[in-house]
């Protein structure tokens, strides 16, 4: 403490029993009273605020509301916007994976003369904001898109967190949100309680139903144990927690699940280890810095398990091409095939159209978006209607062909297993095949997958 | 009461003061926008970049911690609101906030210079790696849902803490603590030799911008909806107060509320109307700013005044 100085307690309050106040004291005690009028003012207003359990901002329902037979509504555009990462450490989905999916689904829509809304044809207009890869700024742009801009559609946030974050904004204002590239579990506890009715999920994931599928098609090759990377994030803890569940009842027995961090440079003792617990199959958890990390790992020590299971990015080309072949057998997250239907060979061309590369396709999401999309814009205009209330009843109940399905529809708001592609792909001959058991199956399974070598030496590395 | 020796300028200060004070308590009344939420984030700003300065600026320890302090107040508002008040979790993600700079600046304020900002940048990092490793051990996933409030709640509660951040530097910067700050950032020796207790003096207002920045993280947490490790503890809480103070200018308190309002509306400006530009405008401002405007905008306009008003004076 100071000794030096008076409790300057105690003088104050001397003073201003007896003297006249300086200058100095009356622009404090001014201050003060401003500070604490400005405080009592708010604090009415927290507590009136508190009382409320809901929203009172009235510009939550965007558009016009048909109330009786379907009116076309009284503006000359349908706009959409979104915060999507432009930039930023996610710009790689906006640019190869829900970027150029949405961006196709506008081109047809105003190809066609714009979304019909009750016999009436709009034009439609993009708005997309950089979130630049961050959920802050995600989630005011959002906002702003809401509140501000009055967009007639949302389009869905990137990754896992964001979803989760912008689904309860979005229903908190009265919108439809329907997923982009994340989804999982946890999600589906809050759908359960009925907090978010306006909330649909499109993209597969762990238990929907990528992780049963990959158990079936393990029982089925006759693999008994499985070990298991998986990293530090969303995606990472959730497939390994969802392993735990579905891997010993389909008699799968887990040696050994190993978390790694981000930016980890040397793998090698996890890959030993791997050596000594000799498992039928390797999963790995992580994204393509730490899958391509694993793999060089398997192969300088030459690990080969009979299968490998990568997860995100495993299922694009260019992390593919990365091996030069060597990568075939390689199962992966996702998926989809070009040659399953004339449709989704017609969507992948496009795709390149828009991305520019066949090697930046991605072969889990697009095709499922490019679906969804379909499938929204089919809802909107059965509905007739821009109020988000009436179009997320369609959503829950329609049945639609599209793309990627003949009859495609929800249950419990996110998308029915039967209306995917497949759930589990496998690169052959640089070729992505869906392995799903049934008839999703478009080639038998490599099992045991070639050694790193046998697929270097005769892969052809070609999609098309 | 010696009201004449108020002068015109100050009479003009508290009477803005007070007015600004009143807009913001009604605004919520007069616009129900997207006006709101912005100036919700604006204000963030201002209690991170105020409470940052409560403590760095006068002493000159450059503190990157933060985002520790304002992501613990995250973790707070997900685990406790909704099973209790929201004003009880403010205080309590505050209160928390404080005891965690309590003990990290008892065992680190001793340290100095470029080791005191690393530490407290290496602290934000762990904090992050240790909530990340507790969340995958013991709840088997990573993030949270977060009970939310209302737009008005968020905002009425934000400008609440913001009034309580000026008083409380008002208060440091004119008691005994004020001067002794001051006393360490200008020569730390001759302060303990003065009979200063440095240590104690710097933990206590490290702690105390600390119990601000905690209580901000908790109002915001509330809407975001789900928060994870990478969100509460995001590096940039640690970075943009300070950049906002230096534009401001750190010679006053008025600087750092400039500056965090001006660099947070000039972001989203350029950000929305200007994304493939957003962010090289945004670095040459900066730039230009550091290098032409050493004591930020403020003590620009100060600059700027005092050749007015010299002029003004100067024989014709």
């Amino acid at each position: 403490m100071m000794q030096d100085e008076q409790d300057p307690k105690t003088t104050e309050e001397s003073s201003i029993a007896s003297r006249p106040v300086s200058r100095r004291q009356f622009l404090k005690y001014a201050g003060l009273a401003g500070a604490a009028i400005g405080a009592s003012g708010a604090l009415g207003g927290i507590l009136s605020a508190c009382g409320g359990e809901e929203e009172t901002t009235t510009t939550a329902a965007p558009g016009t509301t048909v109330a009786a037979g379907p009116t076309p509504p009284a503006q000359d555009k349908f706009v959409i916007g979104g915060a999507r990462p432009i930039s930023g450490m996610y710009a790689m989905f906006e640019q190869a994976h829900f970027g150029p999916a949405y961006k196709i689904w506008v081109d047809d829509m105003n190809a066609a003369g714009g979304i019909n809304i009750a016999g009436k044809k709009l034009p439609v207009e993009l708005k997309v904001y950089d979130d630049q890869s961050d959920l802050d700024t995600c989630m005011r742009l959002m906002t702003k898109l809401m509140e501000e801009d009055k967009v007639d559609w949302l389009l869905g946030p990137q990754s896992t967190a964001f979803l989760f974050a912008g689904a309860g904004l979005a229903q908190s204002r009265g919108y439809v949100l329907c997923s982009a590239e994340g989804g999982a579990t946890t999600l589906e506890a809050e759908m359960a309680k009925g907090s978010l009715p306006l909330f649909f999920q499109f993209l597969n994931y762990s238990n929907h139903y990528q992780l049963p599928v990959f158990a079936e098609i393990m029982q089925e090759l006759g693999a008994k144990t499985v070990s298991i990377v998986y990293l530090e994030d969303l995606h990472g803890i959730e497939y390994s927690s969802q392993a735990q569940l579905f891997f010993p009842s389909a008699g799968i027995e887990i040696l050994s699940s190993t978390s790694i961090p981000f930016g980890i440079k040397d793998v090698s003792s996890i890959v030993k280890k791997w050596q000594g617990e000799n498992p039928d199959v390797v999963c790995g958890f992580v994204y393509p810095e730490q899958y391509i990390l694993v793999l060089q790992t398997m192969i300088q020590l030459d690990y080969n398990p009979k299968a490998y299971l990568a997860g995100p990015g495993g299922s694009t080309e260019v992390v593919y091409n990365v091996f030069q072949g060597a990568a075939d057998g390689i199962m992966f997250e996702g998926a989809w095939s070009p040659k399953q239907s004339p449709a989704a060979q017609a969507y992948y061309e496009k795709f390149i159209a828009k991305v520019g590369d066949k090697a930046n396709v991605d072969f889990w999401g697009p095709l499922i978006y490019g679906a969804e999309l379909e499938f929204i814009q089919k809802c909107i205009e059965k509905a007739a209607t821009l109020d988000h209330q009436k179009i997320a009843e369609v959503l829950r109940t329609a049945h639609f062909p599209t793309i990627m399905s003949d009859d495609m529809f929800m249950t419990a708001q996110i998308l029915d297993r039967s209306c995917y592609a497949g759930q589990i792909g496998q690169w052959q001959n640089g070729y992505p095949q869906v392995i799903d058991p049934g008839a999703k199956r478009t080639a038998e399974i490599w099992y045991p997958k070639p050694t790193w070598k046998e697929a270097a030496k005769s892969s052809t590395s070609s999609t098309t | 009461m010696n009201i004449k020796r108020l002068t015109p300028a100050r009479w003009a200060a508290s009477g803005l003061l007070l007015v600004v004070f009143i807009v913001l308590s009604l605004l919520p009344t007069l616009t129900q926008g997207y006006l709101v939420t912005l100036l919700t984030d604006i204000l963030r700003y201002v209690v991170l970049t105020v409470g940052w300065m409560i403590f760095s600026g006068p002493t000159n320890y450059m503190s990157l911690a933060t985002a520790a302090f304002y992501g613990v107040g995250f973790y707070i508002a997900a685990v406790f609101n909704g099973p209790l008040p929201f004003v009880a979790v403010i205080i309590i993600a505050g209160a928390v906030s404080f005891v965690m700079a309590l003990v990290v600046g008892a065992l680190t304020l001793r340290l100095r210079g470029v080791y005191f900002a690393i530490f407290t940048f290496a602290l934000t990092l762990m904090v992050t790696s240790v909530v990340l490793e507790v969340e995958r051990v013991v709840t088997g996933t990573r993030g949270r849902f977060v009970v939310t409030e209302s737009t008005q709640t968020a905002y009425y509660a934000m400008l609440i803490v913001t009034i309580v951040t000026l008083v409380m530097a008002v208060l440091i910067r004119r008691s005994r603590y004020g001067l002794a700050l001051q006393s360490i950032g200008q020569y730390e020796e001759a302060a303990a030799h003065s009979g200063i207790n440095v240590v104690l003096t710097k933990v206590m207002v490290f702690a105390a911008s600390a119990f601000v920045m905690g209580m901000a993280g908790a109002i915001i947490a509330t809407r975001r909806t789900y928060i994870d490790p990478g969100i509460a503890f995001s590096l940039n809480t640690s970075f943009w107060p300070v950049l906002m103070a230096l534009f401001g200018g750190m010679g006053n308190l008025v600087g750092p509320v400039i500056g965090a309002a001006v660099f947070t509306y000039l972001g989203e400006l350029l950000l929305t109307r200007f994304p493939d530009l957003y962010m090289l405008i945004f670095g040459v401002v900066l730039i230009l700013a550091i290098a032409f405007m050493p004591r930020g905008i403020v003590g620009l306009a100060e600059q700027v005044w005092g050749k007015i008003r010299g002029g003004r004076g100067a024989p014709a």
